[in-house]
């Protein structure tokens, strides 16, 4: 013997809730349609910032030590350091710096999760008193930062 | 048994308005939580091979990399470096910004921490040489809900040399 359950009554009963409230159901319908998808409508957030010469690495790579002259070296990075510090055996240390940022994020409307990840480098170059690179020294924090966008770590 | 879902029928439909106007309201209020992680690769920095009086500024250098005390790329701009010290910074900024509807416009708050959470300082004599090496660590607070007094001290340790604790 199978079971037979009607369900006509209950589209009954939420007709006469939903008319009490004078509205045709229809419209309270769509309303809570937008209200429930709304929130739902996500989106992505993909930032990124480039900080002084975006391909410094790549350029420094041409820089022979011992070679290179200081006059060689404002063409291959392209500019000038963005200052000089001269030491007392009549060296000077010219000082680049350069860096990337990514930002990456989850839109919810009512919740947003952003995480930037930022790399901040120097470069210093040693010119002798001659005018030749004599020391180059890079680092690599913005090299291959990753995207992120939870912001909480364990420790919060 | 009938008449007790009628009445929870009719009971739910007159509230279902104003929850309706509570709840577009609301979903225009927006919460935004941002953390910023600047130089996170310098926690990695192992000061453990340098020697006091030995080292040098340049073998530093060469050790460790080029030293960023910036935490914000406009600081970057005026890149500071100096014979006698060099500085290597990771720092983190925790911002929470909520936005809340009023009549005409949003109403936006917004509280933000940024930190220095790791600093390595390395000093060194007139003749260049490694005097000492110390580490400061603090921590980032999610305000407002974590309060100053929460905040842990920031911790300050001798590594190589020095006279300072």
């Amino acid at each position: 013997m199978k079971k037979v359950i009607s369900l006509a009554r209950y589209p009954r009963r939420c007709g006469d809730s939903l008319r009490v409230i004078g509205l045709p159901n229809r419209a309270v319908g769509v309303i809570f349609l937008v209200a429930v998808a709304g929130p739902c409508l996500t989106g992505c957030t993909f930032i990124r910032h480039d900080i002084n010469a975006v391909d410094f690495h790549e350029r420094t790579t041409h820089v022979e030590v011992g070679k290179t002259t200081s006059d060689e070296l404002r063409t291959m990075i392209g500019s000038p350091p963005q200052s000089i510090l001269f030491t007392d055996d009549d060296e000077s240390v010219w000082i680049y710096s350069f860096g990337q940022a990514k930002t990456a994020g989850l839109t919810l409307i009512v919740f947003n999760a952003v995480k930037t990840n930022m790399g901040l480098d120097g470069a210093l170059f040693l010119i002798d008193k001659d005018g030749i690179v004599k020391r180059q020294i890079v680092s690599n924090n913005s090299q291959d930062l990753p995207w992120e966008w939870w912001p909480f770590d364990e420790d919060d | 048994m009938k008449m007790i879902s009628r009445e929870c029928a009719l009971g739910a439909g007159r509230c279902a308005l104003p929850c309706l106007v509570m709840y577009l309201l609301l979903s225009e209020t927006g919460c935004t939580v941002h953390r910023t992680v600047v130089n996170e690769r310098v926690l990695q920095l192992d000061p453990s091979s340098l020697r006091i009086g030995e080292t040098t500024w340049i073998g530093a250098l060469e050790e460790l990399g080029p030293p960023i005390s910036a935490n914000t790329p406009q600081q970057l701009l005026r890149a500071q470096l100096n014979e006698r010290s060099l500085k290597y910074v990771a720092a983190e900024g925790k911002t929470m910004g909520l936005m809340i509807p009023v009549m005409v416009g949003a109403l936006p708050f917004r509280w933000s921490d940024v930190q220095n959470t790791y600093e390595l300082l390395l000093e060194f004599d007139e003749n260049k040489k490694l005097t000492g090496v110390y580490e400061t660590r603090r921590e980032a607070i999610w305000r407002p809900w974590a309060k100053e007094p929460e905040r842990k001290p920031p911790v300050t340790r001798t590594i190589l040399g020095g006279d300072r604790s």
